[in-house]
Formats: C-alpha cells, structure tokens, sequence
C-alpha cells in the first residue's frame, strides 16, 4: 500500500494508505481526527469540508494520495486551546449549530467564504453554502453567524 | 433572578464542543478490537428468497462471520415489535412479523437479508458484495392506489387487500345530516407527499458483548435509549435488562427517524455475543434512504360544510395512509390518533368524521417524522379552509375569525376526543398578519404582476396536540407503553448539580435548557449543573424525545424532582438555623427564616447534606439526590400561524418564497433563543415539502429518489430568513406552564407555502397543485388551466 | 479485492505515456468530483487513476495573443478569481462557477466537466458560445478542436486512447461583444441541469447583432449548437420579433434523451425562455 504524508493542523502526519482511501478516511480512521463528518455518499452535504492549501474541499472528494505533502486543516485545528476562532464564537453566538453535525463543514466553508469576501450580504452566504446542507437550522442562523463571523474575522484582520 | 435563568437567551453549554469538532457520536467511537458490519439488503422490492450462498463471501480476506436470516431464525428469537395497537372498526389491526434478518421473502428494496462482519469496513463491504442471494422476483405494489386495486400483489398473506387496519372516529350519519343542511360545501382532494427524514448523522451503531459479565452494550442513534433497551431486550433478542446497556451519545439530528427500533441494532447485538468483539456498523446515505423509517405518505379526500355566515358545520375526511412493508414501532398511532384527533384545528366546528385506511405496500416503513399526523392534519384543515374562504369570496383571515375557539372558552372539548387547554388563536392571528403586513399585500401583488410575477399569500393556523402523553390515555388508545418521564437532580457536596435526564437531546439544547430551570430554581451558577442524558446506565428511566415533549414532560419531571430538593433541603435549612421547616423560605439561593435576617446559602445545606455532623440524622436520609417521575395530565396545545408569501415565475415555474412570518404560542419560553431557532428549522422542512421534496418510487417499488442527487433537500439559497415571534398563554397543567415547540414549524408551514402558491395560481385558474410544488409542476399546471 | 493504482505524473508526456500504455479502465482525475462519487458507489472501478493535478502547465491561465489558455486543472473558482477573465468572458465564468456547489467548485475543473460527457455538463454550453477550443495531448502530439466536438454522446468523447484535454482556449474577445449562461435547475427529483442555455453576441456601432452564437445544454443527448437561434438574433435590436424568433428556434432544436419524469414539452419550452433572457443579458454586456 502507498504511504502518504501531508501536514495536518500544523503537524506532519504519515500513514499507509490504498489508491481508493478518500482524504476524510484518512483524517477520521487513521488520524481519528473525527470533527470532519461523513453525511452523504454523492459528495452533496459538505459535512466533510476541510481546507487543503488554503482552500475549502470536501474531503470526500479527494484521495488520500491526492494530497501528498499537502497542509490540511480540519475543524480541530481552528481554535488556539480554548481561545475559539471568531468564526466560531460567531456560531455560538449567534445558535448557528443543533445538532452540530453539519457544523465542521458549515464552519470550514464559511471561512473561505470570509477569506474572499470580508462583508458578505445574506444572498452571498446562501449563494455559497449551496454545497452544505443543514437539516436542522433552517439555515438562518447559520447565515447569521457567517455574516457576524466574517465582520469578526475582518475586524480582528484589521485591528 | 440569576442571569442565565428562566426567559434569558443563554448560549448553548454543548456547542464548545460541536465547534470545535469534539463532538461524539456514534461514528467517531472506536471500541478496543472493535470489527465491522456491512448488511447484504434486497435490490427487489418483493422476492422470494431460493438460496442464500455465503461461501465464496466468507473465505474472503478479513471475513469474521457472515449471518443470514436463517441463521437468525434458528436462534428462536423475535421480530421487530410494533409500540402501538390501533382497532379499527374489523378488530385489531393485522400486525405481521418484522424480522430483523429475513430468511424467506424481502418485501422493500433495502431489506436486510444478511450481515456481513469483518476486520475492516472496506473487507467487509468486498464481502457482501460476494454473497449470493438467489431471489425470486415477485410483482410489487408501491402506491396507496395500487396497494387498494383489486388483485394487487399482497405484502402479507394475513393482510387481504393489503389492510392493515380501517379505523374511524365520529358518527358519519351524524355529519352527513349536518352536510345536507349546509348552504356551502368545499371539497378538496390532496396528496400529503411521502418524505425521507434525512438527519445529516445517518444512523450508526456499535454493539458489544462483555464475556465476564454478560453484558451487552449498544451505542446507537437514538433518540430514546431506554425504550430501545426495552424494546430489543424483552422483545426481540430476549435479553435481561440489567445486563443491557443503551448509550445514544451525540446525535446528529433525529426529526423522528431515530426513535425507533431497528433491525441493525437488534442483528449487531446478537450477533456481537456470536463473535465476541465489538462490532460498528454506520449506514451511507443511498443505505439511509431505503432503511431509515418514512414520513407521511397520505392521500384524502376532505369535505367542509358551512353556514350561509361561513360557520364551520362539519367536516369530513376519508384518508388513507401507506404503512409501508412492516409496521414501524409508532406507525399505527400516526394516522389514527396523532392525526385525526387534531381535525378540528383552532375551530368550533361542531361534528366531524374522520376514517382512515392504512394499507401494506412494498416500501420502506412510514412512521412519525416530525410533527408525525400533526402536519398531515393541519394541512388537510388549513388548505380545506382557505379553499373554503376563496369560494365563498370571504377574506381567508375573517373566515379563521368567525370559526376561531374563543379564548374565553377553554378547558375546550373537540369532537374528536381532546381536551384544549389554553390559547389565543385571534392572538397569534393578528401578529402574524401584522408581522406579515398583510394589508400590504395587494399593492406588493400589483407590483409583482408589472414585472411579470404572480404573487400569492397564504396562511396557516395550526394547532398540534405535544407533551406526549398522560400514560392512561395513551394506553386506553393502544399505546403498549407509558409516556411519563424521569429526572434525577444530583446535587454534590460542594453544591454543583448534575441532571439525569430520560429525554435526549439531539440539537434540542436540553444541556443548556434544564441548566437554565435548574439555575433559576437552585440559586446556582449555570456553570455548575451540568445535564446528562443518553445513556440507560446512568439514568433511573426515560421515555425519550419526540412529539415537542422534552420541556413538557422531561422539564416536569425536572420541576418535580426540584421540589424534592427543595423540600428537603428546607429540612435541613431549618435544621441549621434552628427554626420551624413552615418559616424557612427559598429564593436566589439563599435559605432565609421569615421575619428575620437569618439565613443559609444552597451550597452550605449541600454540604450538610453530605457532611452530616450537625444534622437530624433521625428524621432525614443524609445526601441530596432526588428522582421524580412526570405523567402529563394532558397533552399540550401550541399553536399559532404562519403566513407564507411567494412570488411564481409563470415562464419557468419557479416559485420563490419572498416573505414569511410566523406567530407561535408555545407557552412559557425558557430560552428564546433555542425556541426560534427550533421554529426556524421546522418552517424549513415545512418549506421542503412543500416545494422541494418528495419520496418517488416506481410502480416497481425501486426507490427513484434514493440520493441527495435525487431527492431535493433544501439548500440555504431555496429559504429566506424568517420573521418568529412568540405570543404567551401558559400550559395550565405542568408546573413550568410549557407547552413545546419542536415540531410547529413542520407542521405550519406546509399548508401556509401551498396556500400562497394557490393564491398565487388561483388568478390563471389553477385549482389544484400537489406537493412538491416543483417547477415544472407549476408550470403544468398553468399551462393546463 | 478492488485496488486501484494511482499516479500523479509531473509532465503531459508522462502522463500521456501513463494513458497511452495503461490496461484496463484508465480515468482521469481533474478535479475528481465526478469519479469519485462513482468510485464509491462502485459504478466505475478504474485500474488506474492518474491524477493530473501536478502537472503545473495544467494549473494555469495564461493569454494567447488577446485571448486565455485555461489549464485542464484549473478549478471553477480559480477561474472566477481572474479578473481579466472574468472581465472578458462573464458567461463562461458564470457557468463553471455553477458546476456542482461551492466545495466541489474548489476542485472541479472545466476540463472534468467536459470530459465527463454529461448532457448536463454546466461549463459546456458557456464555452460553446464564446466559440472555446480545447487542447488534446496525445501519443501522436497535440491537436485543436472545438468544445462541441469534445462530447459525442452521454458518457462518451471524441478522444482516443491515451489523449487527454491539457487546455481549453478562449478566443479574443472581438469588440461589443457580450456573452451570457443561464441554467436552471428546479431541483426537483432526477434533474441535475433541466436546461442551460449560453449566448454570446457582437454588434455594431448601432447597436445591431452583427454576429450570433446559441448554445444549449440538457436538452439533447450532447450540448447543441443552435444556429437557427442566432439567426434570429443577427440584424436585430433584440426587440419583440428577434425575441419570439430565437424562442422558437431553440424550442425547435430541443431533443431531449429522456423523459423520467414527463418533462419533455417543460425542458423545451423552458430552453425557449433562457435562450431569451441569456440573449438579453448577453445584449446588454455588449453595450447594447
């Protein structure tokens, strides 16, 4: 079997993989880094976005292979200890989450929408999460919670 | 008050870690030496099974053990049971066996036949790809209409023309007299569309077998551990309760989809003792849509006789339901009792007749899913009354008026068997149609209609009957268990507070809600009570979430339990400060004796309590840990309404809702914050239905929606955000005056988008449109009318 | 047991020869949205995966004498990120904006989309319109050919074994020249695109189409090249009769491969109404 090593949350991480293991397979079954969930088969739900160089994927997308010496962050690798990312302060605050099972992937997502666009309107944010689906929300809170996360975010940029 | 109690926004205590992705649900534990299931599932929806050949399949690489339902079925054991007896007008309803591994004959596309265990998932997955199954295909029936077709193919031998029961309530004669004096009757025929709960979690279990105590251990998504505990262990498996264990940790959503007992769960706990090592078995999505139970799935034909003044006279409804393959563990209760005794909504109509057919199909199982009868009742009522209101040239909001149960007349008895206690429905009424701006509508109608759009508002009134349910009534009905709930409030020592709880919470913010009670009720600091739920060997009972009644029931349970404390804690209060127990009062924390400035805090009478030196040992039990038990004396009554308002591009179809405003009275509030949020999930499932999702099989019984490529779940660019409010009349009977607010939204909304989309269509003629309301069934439909 | 090989060639020579003396089923991973999805349903089960994604020449866009060479790995979000791109050709970067959802977007190419041969296929119609060609690397070197020429029928291409697309070529956009993609997904039950429709037009200093591209996708077994539609359109202002003409012509050119759910006479009447709102949109763009 092909080993792959990439660099997740800022630590170097390597293991045996098959051609067929999917990106969030190795993150759950191997690193046990279980925050990014699995909540469909078609690649449609998003609860598995992670970013891979920067950038939001669904890790059910992509092969393990595929991100060879790639940097990989994953819900766990947002919050410093206990100090949260503002996205996700902006979640609490605002009830963006229920049952939170969407909300790795919704929190992912919505960072890199706040990394291309700092003020987005609520069409903005209900453009971009077409690729996650939440069932318990209603999403209005979620839409919420990115607009405040992003003002957060930027806010923090610039002070 | 302290300030994370009663009425106050407080953020949610269990969100730190779903942020932060240390959530733990069933899928992300991993047990010592742990292996895993794959199940081989029928591809026909009706077949005889010839031969089942595991060879090849178990020789293969990492293969532990590979069982069949014949396997199953040498071991004596028992098929899934059913929770609810309905008795039609024939006698009981025919119950056929459920068997959790089938050996002779699948009757759905995904019904289990063998289950496959090996080292890996991927082993296993390779395997049962390997396993023969020799079917014999028989003809299947999928629809209510060609289940009831003389000759159809018969799910059930024991099941003539695929009944499983035909069941009424109210005198028929006596509301067709009520008929022939009507000076107007309206008449609707409607389709409550067949949906697929779709919980983002899909379900998952782990079942293991511990040699040196015999005891079993199943963690599963569930909603209510204990009465899966209940339900397997004497039903099925036959095993001792005191050595099983439910754990239904983090769940990720449930919508009434995981109260129900599964074959996976049954199969992976015999067959862990079999194997003797934990065995992990998580459903994919396509796997989800064909196993996990359906909702609604309704077709009816409703009547409503008025008076020359619009008074409602009677109302009659002939409905049948489609039950599925296997009788669900709440299904019969769904379309009889949930359903029917809500029909006379917020109205005075005086006589009403409802009869309800269920039928057999080959099909997945349908049982409650959110709202459950709920929303299949006020859509039959909402949609007949406003139909009722455009006939007859009456403004839809005044015929409500008219018809409205004052709020000067409850305790109010319906026809159809219940009690309402409270509500203010002109209330709720005029909110929503102030926050709606419905007097505002016209001009935003002509506005649309000069850029080429037809609008449309529409409203919905609902009532839902929550809190399930006082036990005696429930069983008088069939219900073949109680509906109490349990609580135990453990207070430490030191004076924090943890809170056993037998409801379940699964996006429902109980962690944070029954701290708030706690907090505001104790004195103490919502950072010290912490709630826990979940697990049967933690928790004295419970009967678990579902039908809005984890507040009701669950908070009672709580409120009681609290009592307790208090009331023993007062004991010893008195004790402390040397004064009559009668003089001792409780408020803030702070034990105080009336008329004068003595006074002891929560946290020292704990301490007391554990530390017994000064103490009437003699009188009183040391420690402080209460348990209550809560059985309603009622149900409970939300109600409110909902107006939708939408806009149809006539060129495509496409229909976009442009507003929506609800007004709710669910009681009193203990965390708005979560009551919105609930409200606003519902109304998208509302939403959903009406104009996104719908559960197509094939006359063949293939399921044609079988992925989230195929069935439309809505997205965030489908929804608006939404107007909420809550207006209060508090529940009379339990002692916190709540009523629920979990399934409103669901409930509502339906009958609230199809009303506007009516409204909207009615101008080009359209009459009749079912749900989902898609595009292109809009556009047929104006292009027929 | 299934065990695929993988391969990540850094070259198009490499990854040519991988293809080229490859046995078995040999897909290629652009984006890989589309195959994995089969991949774990176990529709498709490849031998050999060869990931194209390090290939750097495949992950650029560069300018070709006024117009764009967009690499076969270039995402649909990087596309919507090249502001003179997106300046030049709105409609094909709103078109590949829209394929699949904004995850998915991250890694979906164009040249995936394409080649996955999908009647639906979101880019196509766009890329047709703006006259796009694609570039074949092959065994025996490279060639050009037109974006409509990739597609031969659902699931199936025009490319031989051991070629693979490398780039797909966006012409100088000529002056007063608009483009515009509309698609419409009811999402209702087994429609992943009902109809896309993508129209690019150029006209003259008074306002008057001088020249007309029509394109529609969804509606026949490959995306359809309308010419009767832009017919319609060159000569007029877009009024009334130039509206009603191209309707018609794009209705006329509809011949959808199946009907699951009846919806035939919809999907063609509803071509008929983007064809029309894309060829304003696309009027407007171009100065009109």
């Amino acid at each position: 079997m092909p080993t792959v090593s990439m660099n997740v949350n800022g630590e170097a991480v390597s293991g045996e993989v098959e051609a067929r293991t999917l990106l969030v397979q190795f993150l759950r079954e191997q690193l046990r880094l279980t925050g990014t969930h699995v909540g469909c088969d078609t690649s449609q739900c998003g609860a598995c976005v992670v970013h891979v160089n920067g950038v939001s994927a669904k890790s059910c997308t992509m092969l393990a292979v595929q991100c060879a010496d790639a940097e990989v962050t994953t819900i766990e690798g947002l919050a410093d200890g206990d100090d949260l990312h503002p996205m996700q302060e902006a979640f609490r605050d605002n009830h963006g989450l229920q049952c939170g099972f969407c909300t790795p992937g919704m929190i992912m997502s919505a960072l890199d929408l706040a990394r291309r666009n700092s003020t987005p309107s609520e069409q903005e944010v209900r453009d971009w999460l077409e690729g996650n689906i939440c069932r318990c929300t209603g999403y209005h809170n979620i839409v919420k919670s990115i607009m405040a996360g992003a003002r957060a975010m930027a806010a923090v940029r610039g002070g | 008050m302290p300030k994370d109690g009663i009425g106050a926004s407080v953020k949610r205590k269990e969100d730190y870690r779903f942020i932060t992705g240390q959530g733990a649900y069933t899928d992300d534990i991993d047990r010592p030496g742990q292996s895993y299931a794959v199940f081989v599932r029928s591809p026909h929806a009706h077949a005889r099974i010839a031969s089942v050949n595991t060879a090849a399949a178990t020789a293969m690489p990492g293969v532990v053990k590979i069982l069949t339902g014949a396997d199953y079925a040498a071991d004596g054991l028992g098929g899934l049971p059913c929770g609810w007896q309905v008795t039609g007008k024939d006698g009981p309803m025919v119950e056929p066996a459920h068997p959790p591994l089938v050996a002779d004959c699948v009757r759905h596309v995904g019904d289990q036949v063998a289950v496959v265990i090996a080292n890996s998932a991927a082993e296993a997955r390779d395997a049962a790809e390997a396993v023969v199954v020799d079917y014999q295909p028989l003809p299947a029936t999928a629809s209510i209409e060609t289940a009831m077709a003389a000759g159809a193919p018969q799910v059930h031998d024991e099941a003539p023309g695929n009944l499983c029961y035909d069941w009424e309530i109210g005198d028929k004669a006596d509301v067709d007299a009520v008929f022939a004096g009507a000076h107007h009757v309206t008449r609707i025929e409607l389709v409550n569309n067949r949906l697929v709960p779709n919980a983002i979690e899909p379900r998952a279990a782990i079942a293991e077998y511990d040699r040196a105590t015999r005891e079993y251990t199943l963690y599963t998504t569930s909603q209510n551990p204990h009465v899966i505990r209940l339900l397997m262990g004497a039903f099925v498996l036959q095993l001792p309760e005191h050595r099983l264990r439910v754990v239904a940790p983090d769940v990720g959503g449930g919508f009434g989809s995981k109260i129900f007992h599964y074959a996976e769960e049954a199969v992976l706990t015999w067959a862990a003792a079999k194997v003797a090592r934990p065995i992990k078995w998580t459903a994919e999505r396509s796997e989800s849509f064909v196993t996990d139970a359906h909702g609604r799935d309704h077709v009816t034909i409703a009547e409503l006789a008025l008076d020359v003044d619009g008074k409602f006279l009677g109302l009659k409804v002939d409905t049948k339901a489609n039950m599925g393959a296997y009788l669900s563990t709440f299904a019969p209760c769904v379309p009889t009792y949930l359903y029917a005794t809500l029909l006379a909504g917020q109205y005075t109509t005086p006589k009403i007749w409802c009869g309800v057919q269920a039928v057999f199909t080959h099909t997945v199982p349908v049982d409650a899913y959110r709202g459950a009868g709920r929303p299949e009742a006020t859509f039959v009522i909402e949609r007949i009354v406003e139909t009722a209101a455009r006939e007859m040239g009456l403004d839809p909001a005044e015929l409500r008026r008219r018809n409205f149960v004052p709020s000067d007349a409850f305790p109010y008895q319906t026809p159809v068997a219940l009690v309402y206690d409270s509500g203010d429905y002109e209330g709720t009424l005029a909110a929503a149609l102030a926050a709606a701006d419905y007097d505002g509508f016209a001009a935003r109608q002509a506005e649309a209609e000069a850029r080429g759009k037809l609008r449309g508002i529409g409203l919905s009134a609902y009532i839902e009957a929550c809190g399930i349910a006082p036990s005696a009534v429930a069983g008088s009905l069939g219900a073949r268990a109680g509906l109490y709930e349990c609580g135990e409030v453990r207070v430490h020592p030191t004076g924090s507070v943890t809170f056993f709880t037998g409801a379940h919470s699964h996006g429902q913010g109980h962690e944070t809600t029954f701290a708030q009670i706690i907090a505001e009720r104790l004195g103490v600091d919502i950072d010290a009570v912490e709630v826990v739920h979940g697990d049967t060997a933690k928790i004295p009972f419970g009967m678990g979430t579902y039908g809005s009644r984890s507040l009701a029931v669950g908070g009672s349970a709580l409120s009681r339990a609290l009592d307790k404390i208090e009331t023993k804690a007062k004991r010893i209060a008195a004790h402390l400060m040397e004064a009559s127990e009668t003089d001792i009062e409780f408020s803030d924390g702070q034990f105080t004796v009336a008329g004068t400035d003595k006074s002891v805090g929560f946290g020292d009478v704990a301490l007391t309590a554990y530390v017994p030196h000064n103490y009437p040992i003699e009188e009183l039990e040391p420690g402080l840990d209460e348990t209550a038990f809560y059985d309603p004396a009622n149900f409970t009554f939300p109600a409110g309404c909902h107006v939708c308002e939408v806009e149809v591009d006539p060129e495509t179809g496409r229909v976009e809702i442009v507003n929506f405003a609800a007004s709710d009275d669910f009681g009193n509030v203990i965390n708005p914050m979560i009551v919105e949020g609930q409200v606003h999930g519902g109304i998208v499932q509302g939403v959903g239905q009406a104009l996104l999702e719908g559960c197509v099989y094939g006359e063949d019984g293939q399921l044609a929606t079988g992925s989230y490529m195929d069935y439309t779940m809505p997205r965030a660019d489908d929804v608006p955000s939404f107007a909420v409010s809550t207006r209060t009349t508090p529940c009379p009977h339990n002692p916190l005056g709540v009523k629920g607010c979990g399934e409103a939204g669901a409930i509502a909304a339906p009958a609230a988008v199809m009303n506007a989309v009516h409204h909207a269509l009615g101008s080009r003629g359209v009459s009749r449109i079912d749900m989902p309301a898609t595009p292109v069934r809009v556009w047929r439909a104006l292009n027929a009318a | 047991m299934y065990a695929p090989s993988f391969a990540a060639p850094t070259t198009v020579a490499d990854a040519v020869q991988l293809l080229a003396n490859a046995s078995g089923v040999t897909r290629v991973l652009a984006g890989g949205t589309d195959l994995l999805v089969q991949l774990r349903s176990g529709i498709l089960k490849p031998d050999l995966i060869v990931d194209t994604k390090r290939i750097p020449e495949l992950r650029t866009i560069t300018t070709e004498g006024g117009g764009y060479r967009i690499g076969a790995s270039v995402s649909g979000a990087e596309a919507g990120e090249h502001a003179a791109l997106s300046r030049d050709w709105p409609g094909v970067v709103e078109a590949v904006e829209l394929i699949g959802s904004t995850q998915i977007q991250g890694r979906a190419s164009f040249v995936g989309n394409l080649c996955n041969a999908s009647p639906a296929a979101d880019a196509v119609p766009a890329l047709v319109a703006a006259g796009a060609t694609v570039v074949i690397a092959g065994p025996n070197g490279e060639r050009e050919i037109a974006v409509e020429q990739v597609p031969t029928g659902p699931g199936r291409t025009s490319l031989a074994k051991g070629e693979m697309v490398i780039a797909v070529k966006l012409p100088p956009k000529p002056v007063r020249t608009g483009d515009a993609y509309l698609r419409f997904i009811p999402r209702t039950e087994m429609d992943i695109a009902v109809v896309g429709a993508g129209v690019c037009v150029t006209l003259d200093g008074q306002g008057v189409c001088r020249a007309a591209k029509v394109s529609l996708g969804a509606v026949a077994p490959t995306v359809l090249v309308v010419s009767a539609a832009a017919a319609a359109l060159v000569g007029s202002k877009l009024d009334d009769a130039a509206l009603a003409t191209l309707d018609a012509a794009a209705q006329a050119a509809c011949n959808p491969i199946s009907d699951k759910r009846g919806t035939i006479e919809y999907r063609t009447r509803v071509a008929g109404v983007l064809s029309r709102r894309a060829a304003a949109i696309a009027f407007k763009r171009a100065g009109a």
